[in-house]
């Protein structure tokens, strides 16, 4: 058994659970539901993970300067319960806009600045609660010759485009926005419009990207932007318009 | 100072040597190192190769990891050899064993080399340097460019030599990187290739070119030298069988006349010479190339050990590795003329695994069968094993396998009996094109050159085929994994499950040789009528073998059951036994794979004494459509030749159209020709219409063999032919009794179908009025479509009518016995679908075996509840439409029928049919006059749905109906607004006419081209009749030998396991077969069938399902109100399932988890329980790929929590455990 030191906070009437060290914030996260004490919009907090992961539990490394970090999100309305990701996605965008940081969302759910991949958030969900962790560059960023196959960009920090706030502080926006988003935009009724909106900001849009589909099948298609559900509208090869709902994106070369 | 063998060997022993190779070389020299030396051997594998076969001489592996391509990289093997204190490196052959950095590298770091120092290998192994040094030895080498050249140089060199001219790599070696140039235009191009090709395989692009000299002869001196100067040189090696440059048999001395002692002693001096002068030790060989004029030029040097080194070692009884490894640790070299002398002739072939009949593709995988050759004179170096997965990663050499004897023609014998004995089983390899080369004529002559290969495509004309005892194995193992046999085609009719018959055991009553007296005289047709006419008698055919079982079932009585009654059955009396023909023929080869030729002549085998019947049609013969002329002839020369009497019918009497065959028959003195009338009974049917086809026959006949009328009648046999079992006592008697009164000599043979109940008095009333011969079968055969009995039909006739018959009646008693123990498999297996005597046929007409299978037709596409109209509609279009219902006519007017009756029930239901037949029933047969106008627009609807055949029909195109062309109102009814058009093209020619003679020499390519060999004659007959059929009994055969070899209940229902199954092969060989286990089909539908044939096991695999992937389609859905059922909560993607069946859970563990929109959602499982079923699962982390699900789609069901044992708390798992899995504490 690990023991972990937390410490509880609350900011803007909001529970913060901070450590030194974890395995993953989302692991903490789901431990703190598990014992009934992780209400809505609390967060959990750590300076460096031993096993800080990505999707599908690929490995997210988490050495100390940057921000690891998960949020208990609310179960929202059933038109959006699939959007959480590009909710999240929208939300730190805004932060980095607000920090003079032009950034673009490769859909779904990671920032690219310049081009580089800065952040990652993954989307969890269990016994009907969700759990969103961030994983967002400060000061480090890994190197090119870690990139595994699935990773076809390269990673930055923010701390290399002039930035240089902490992670509490930054964290500290992000839920602000976040949850402001949500509340308002879940509110709204139809998703149609974020995506519309959203659509601006989608890299390569436009462009022609490869999508691995998942089943060994990898197409170079035009990303054209989002449909109604989230997905993404591409044209293929042959003309067609088609939409997908999974599979990983990067630039065609 | 020089050390002897003996004090390099006690140096080296318990010294590691490494081995920096793989396969044949690695476990070639590792034989070496232990044998003598005692020393230890270690060797590089990666990862591919860690348990090969070859692997087990070493003591040490030192691992290279995954890249197979790691036995390149020099630094790293070093590296590793230094590490594992390897005192030696041996290269072997391939990879980097002419890197002039590998000896070089060895030599810092102090490693001991086992080949050349790095500035000899670099001399002699440069194509370009050594073709300087032996200039500068007066050496004489091919006419080529000094050095090496660019594109301008080699232009130059090219209009100089002359061409066609080769480029060749300057670091290239073993017959790669060479382009051949015969035109200048293409030298830019092929320069630029050849140069790109040498880069990227050698490392140096750098070309020089040489003359391709035409005819020649590839021979190499092996010499080996130590470092005090000794050279020895070995005799020749001849590698002049090649293709594309690659070596493939190697032989030592060289069987060329051309190669003399004189020569042979030229061609080791120069070697010598040439190794001498750069001060090389270790191996090496001298390649040569002597043209059709004698001359000789130096090609190339190879620095190492080479992969046809064994055939020297076998010559002289010596070890080559072994010198090698003791010269390079400074021994004297032991090989001296006069000791080291040649003793024996041998040849090496390179077995590898590729397929010489696909292009030589390399194909990998298991080895599923393995038996090595051995015996005297045999020598194989391999890197294979049984149950060895032949990696696809490295080249295709499996196997060196070679021959040496006393002189060359014992060596060759020793090699063809070695590959005769080697069996790789699982992948193709070269085996049988060696057999070819071994036994082709020029080979074994030894005056060939290098383009020997190319110029005998003969070579790839052979059969890869096992024993058949193995491929009928197979067969066995494709019935039993399914439970039926699919091969002859009766679809699904039982499953592995199902109850069985008991083992086809019959008991065969003794049979005295000395018994049999010939009755009939064959061969001698004159004889044969005479004997008919003389006697006085009634006389017998026996149909069993065919008509009998064509009626009854399904044509399927295989050849392996006539074999059983056959010798029986020919001692009964009968004047003949009819045993092919008809749909029979066909069916043999679509059903039970056999070559009807040689069911016609196993039948003359078995049963030699009775005359053989055949029947078949007028102009399709045997075949499925009209035969021109040319064709015709072929096959009448088959039948000819095993059976005596050829019964012909033609379903509409056009007598013109037996004409050809009768022509052939006619002048062919030992065989008999029957043309037969086709009977019905029906108005216009009568006695004088019948009387002037028989007229017409006899006219035909006369004029076909040139006698006059009253001779020609003696001749032949008249076919009384009723083929739906119509014609009543009363109408035979008339009809015998008129065709006697005018043709008092004629022969007259009755057949008669069961079908109406009234066989035994027809067949007396017509034996009374004269009939000869009459069609009978065997009791425990005869169903209800067939002939009727024959010992009752006698008794009738003997005892009602007071003739008299000469059967042998207690045999017919013996033969019925063994086929009543047969029947009873067929019966289960094949009767048709609707049984029983139908006495309507009178009125419906479908002829015997028709009968079922056209109404089983109606009922599986569910119109059986309009079959009685469809009987009706037929009995009345046979009173419009007039002709004989026997084949093809009778399908012609059941599918006129069919149609007619259901497309009018589409259209308007039953009451629309009965209108339909209301209209039929008021026209037929009434004369014009008395129909009313609105009737005969009405009947203009009857035969609007007529199909092609029908329409086909009524223009003559089968030929001319026997009563004329139906009235004009049918064509109109049939054709609508074009039926003016139809009268005027209507014919009543023959069909014959018009035919074009087939290409035989086409076809013949044809079939070769898809058989991929010469096709018998036989076999080309039976696919010009019919080509589908015909490939696939060929291909059958090939496959799974002759099915006939298997009992009959194994044929319908296969093995279970644990039975034995003794069976013999073709040559009579005993065999035994039992299968130990046949798997439950796997997800891709792949059942494993486990058996042991003789003393091997084999494991076949059977495709008996679809695979479940296919079966998508249908998903199931979790029970929402079912906690145990666990559901994908939305649509999405399933990329990691937890946990297998099995598996206890407790409530809130997660079981899988479904990605959308990139959000994971992981689902718990609702309670605790143990996982009884995964429906998908997936491992996204490890194989890269989702599962897509649906929401709702059930993907795990949950089982209440099992037990506990109270001991250890482990899950007891089945409730039938007596004692805990966990700690075996007892659980009463």
């Amino acid at each position: 058994m690990t023991f972990v030191e937390i410490h509880e906070s609350n900011k803007f009437g909001l529970t913060l659970f901070t450590a030194a060290a974890c395995t993953s914030t989302m692991d903490l996260a789901w431990q703190l539901f598990e014992a009934g004490r992780l209400p809505e919009w609390a967060g959990v907090l750590a300076e460096r993970q031993s096993s800080g992961r990505g999707q599908f539990q690929r490995p997210w490394h988490s050495p100390p300067g940057n921000l690891y970090a998960s949020l208990c999100v609310p179960q929202p309305p059933p038109a959006w319960c699939n959007l959480i990701s590009l909710l999240a996605a929208e939300a730190l965008r805004v932060v980095l806009s607000g920090l003079g940081l032009g950034a673009t969302i490769k859909w779904p759910n990671d920032l690219l600045v310049a081009g580089k991949k800065v952040a990652g958030i993954l989307i969890e969900e269990r016994a009907g609660t969700v759990v969103a962790g961030v994983g967002l560059n400060l000061t480090s960023a890994p190197m090119d010759n870690r990139r595994d196959r699935s990773h076809a960009m390269s990673a930055g920090c923010l701390q290399e485009f002039g930035v240089a706030l902490g992670p509490m502080e930054i964290w500290g926006r992000f839920v602000h926005e976040m949850r402001r988003n949500f509340l308002e935009k879940t509110a709204g009724g139809a998703p149609a419009d974020f995506l519309h909106g959203l659509e601006a900001h989608l890299a390569f849009r436009g462009r022609e990207i490869v999508l691995d589909a998942y089943n060994g099948a990898k197409a170079c298609v035009v990303m054209l932007g989002l449909d109604s559900s989230g997905g993404i509208r591409v044209r293929t090869g042959e003309g067609q318009q088609r939409v997908f709902h999974s599979g990983s994106i990067y630039p065609a070369a | 100072m020089s050390k002897t063998f003996e004090q390099v060997a006690a140096e080296i022993r318990g010294k590691k040597i490494l081995v920096a190779n793989r396969g044949i070389t690695a476990r070639r020299i590792i034989r070496s190192i232990r044998e003598v030396f005692n020393a230890v051997p270690v060797l590089t594998v990666t990862d591919a190769d860690k348990t090969a076969p070859f692997t087990a001489g070493a003591q040490e592996l030192i691992l290279l990891g995954e890249n197979p391509r790691a036995y390149l990289s020099i630094d790293r093997i070093i590296a590793l050899a230094k590490k594992h204190k390897a005192a030696a490196v041996h290269p072997g052959w391939g990879f980097a064993s002419e890197d002039s950095g590998f000896p070089q590298k060895c030599k810092e770091a102090g490693l001991l080399f086992i080949g050349p120092s790095a500035e000899a290998m670099q001399l002699l192994g440069n194509k370009v340097k050594v073709r300087e040094l032996a200039r500068s030895l007066s050496i004489p080498v091919v006419p080529g460019s000094k050095g090496a050249v660019g594109i301008a140089e080699a232009r130059q060199t090219a209009t100089q030599i002359g061409l066609p001219v080769m480029l060749k790599a300057e670091g290239g070696g073993g017959g790669r990187g060479i382009y051949e140039v015969h035109d200048l235009t293409q030298l830019e191009n092929a320069f630029s290739k050849a140069s790109a090709l040498a880069q990227a395989s050698f490392g140096n692009p750098r070309l020089f070119v040489e003359k391709l000299l035409t005819s020649v002869r590839h021979i190499e001196i092996q010499v080996i030298a130590d470092r005090y100067g000794n050279v020895f040189a070995f005799d020749e090696r001849d590698c002049t069988v090649q293709r594309n440059h690659q070596k493939l048999v190697e032989i030592t001395p060289s069987p060329w006349a051309g190669m003399t002692d004189e020569r042979r002693g030229r061609l080791k001096e120069y070697a010598v010479k040439l190794v001498q002068k750069v001060g090389y030790h270790s191996l090496a060989t001298v390649e040569f190339l002597v043209d059709g004029d004698g001359r000789e030029y130096l090609i190339e040097v190879n620095t190492r050990l080479q992969v046809e080194h064994g055939i020297t070692e076998c010559r002289y009884g010596v070890d080559l590795v072994e010198e090698q490894i003791a010269v390079a640790f400074g021994a004297a070299l032991r090989f001296k003329p006069e000791q080291t002398l040649p003793v024996s002739h041998a040849v090496q072939v390179r077995i590898n695994c590729e397929d010489p009949r696909n292009g030589f593709a390399p194909n990998s995988g298991l080895i599923t069968r393995y038996i090595s050759p051995g015996g005297p004179g045999v020598r194989l170096d391999s890197c294979i094993s049984g149950g060895y997965a032949f990696p696809p990663h490295y080249d295709s050499a499996a196997a060196l396998l070679i021959a040496y004897g006393r002189d060359w023609n014992k060596t060759l014998a020793i090699m063809d009996r070695a590959l005769n004995e080697y069996v790789i089983g699982g992948l193709k390899t070269t085996i049988p094109f060696h057999r070819r080369i071994i036994n082709n004529a020029r080979f074994r002559t030894g005056d060939y050159d290098t383009r020997f290969i190319e110029t005998a495509p003969d070579l790839l004309y052979y059969r890869d085929v096992e024993p058949e005892a193995v491929r009928a194995s197979r067969l066995v193992a494709e019935i039993s994994a399914r439970g039926y046999n699919p091969f002859v085609q009766l679809g699904e009719y039982r499953g592995q499950g199902d109850k069985r018959l008991s083992p086809f055991t019959p008991v065969l009553p003794f049979l005295d040789k000395a018994e049999i007296k010939a009755v009939y005289p064959r061969g001698d047709r004159q004889a044969l009528l005479d004997y008919i006419r003389d006697t006085g008698l009634v006389h017998f055919t026996d149909t069993t073998p065919r008509d009998i079982t064509q009626s009854n079932s399904g044509n399927r009585f295989r050849l392996a059951e006539d074999a059983l009654i056959g010798p029986y059955l020919d001692r009964c009396g009968f004047f003949s036994i009819e045993n092919g023909g008809g749909a029979h023929f066909h069916v043999a080869m679509m059903a039970n794979m056999t070559y009807p030729f040689n069911e016609a002549r196993s039948w003359n085998q078995f049963a030699p004494v009775t005359p053989k019947q055949i029947l078949v049609r007028s102009t399709n013969l045997l075949g499925y459509k009209p035969q021109p002329r040319n064709l015709m002839r072929l096959t009448t020369e088959r039948i000819c030749e095993q059976h005596d009497v050829v019964r012909c019918f033609d379903f509409l009497n056009h007598v013109e159209n037996m004409y050809p065959l009768a022509e052939v028959l006619m002048n062919s003195p030992g065989n008999v020709f029957e043309p037969a009338v086709s009977l019905s009974w029906a108005e216009g049917f009568d006695v004088p219409h019948y009387m002037d086809v028989v007229e017409e026959i006899v006219a035909m006949v006369a004029k076909a063999s040139g006698l006059p009328e009253n001779q020609a009648v003696r001749h032949f046999i008249i076919g009384l032919k009723d083929m739906a079992g119509v014609c009543p006592p009363r109408f035979m008697r008339a009809l015998v009794s008129a065709i006697r009164e005018k043709y008092p000599e004629l022969v007259i043979h009755y057949h008669r179908h069961f079908t109406d109940g009234l066989f035994v008095p027809a067949c007396g009333a017509a034996a009374q009025a004269g009939a000869n011969i009459i069609d009978t079968a065997i009791g425990a055969a005869v169903r209800w479509y067939g002939q009727g009995e024959v010992l009752s039909t006698a008794a009738f006739i003997e005892e009602e009518m007071g003739l008299k018959t000469d059967l042998n009646k207690e045999m017919i008693r013996t033969c019925n016995f063994v086929l009543k123990q047969i029947m009873p498999y067929y019966d289960r297996y094949t009767a048709p679908y609707f049984r029983g005597i139908d006495h309507d046929v009178v009125f419906h007409g479908m002829p015997g075996g028709a009968t079922s299978s056209s109404q089983e037709g109606a009922l599986k596409q569910g119109y059986i509840h309009l079959l009685p109209y469809m009987l009706r509609f037929l009995a009345g279009t046979r009173r419009i439409v007039r002709y004989h219902d026997v084949t093809p006519g009778s399908q012609i007017t059941w599918n006129t029928a069919f149609l007619a009756v259901t497309r009018a029930f589409q259209r308007g239901g039953e009451e629309e049919v009965r209108h339909l037949l209301w209209i039929l029933e008021s026209v037929a047969g009434v004369p014009e006059g008395k129909l009313n106008a609105e009737l005969k627009k009405e009947r203009l609807i009857l035969y609007r749905e007529g199909n092609d055949a029908f329409r086909d029909l009524l223009m003559g195109k089968f030929g001319r109906l026997p009563l004329g062309f139906p009235p004009d109102w049918v064509y109109e009814s049939v054709f609508g607004n074009k039926y003016r058009e139809a009268l005027s093209q209507r014919t009543q020619a023959s069909p014959l006419a018009s035919l074009t003679e087939i290409n035989l020499g086409a076809e013949r390519a044809d079939l070769t081209r898809q058989i991929e060999r010469e096709p018998t004659e036989e076999e080309l007959v039976m696919y010009l009749n019919h080509p589908a059929d015909a490939l696939k009994t060929i291909r059958f055969r090939q496959e799974f030998g002759n099915p006939n070899r298997l009992p009959l209940d194994v044929w319908f229902e296969g093995l279970t396991p644990d039975r034995e199954l003794y069976f013999n092969d073709s040559d009579g060989k005993p065999h035994r077969m039992m299968i130990l286990d046949i798997s439950t089909p796997d997800l891709q539908g792949m059942s494993l069938v486990r058996y042991e044939l003789d003393d091997e096991t084999f494991t076949y695999p059977v495709k008996v399902a679809e695979s479940m992937a296919a079966m998508a389609g249908t998903m199931e859905m979790a029970d929402r109100n079912n906690p145990a059922q666990v559901g994908s909560p939305s649509t999405g993607d399933l990329w990691v399932m937890y946990v297998k069946p099995g598996d206890v859970v407790k409530k809130g563990e997660e079981l899988f988890n479904i990605t959308i929109m990139k959000q994971e959602k992981a689902v718990l499982a609702p309670m605790d329980g143990i996982v009884e079923r995964v429906i998908k699962t997936a491992d996204f982390k490890h194989d890269k790929k989702m599962v897509p699900v649906r929401e709702g789609e059930l993907l795990v069901v949950l089982g209440l929590v099992p037990k506990k044992c109270a001991a250890c708390q482990a899950p007891i798992k089945d409730e039938s455990f007596r004692f805990c899995p966990g700690c075996g504490a007892s659980l009463a």
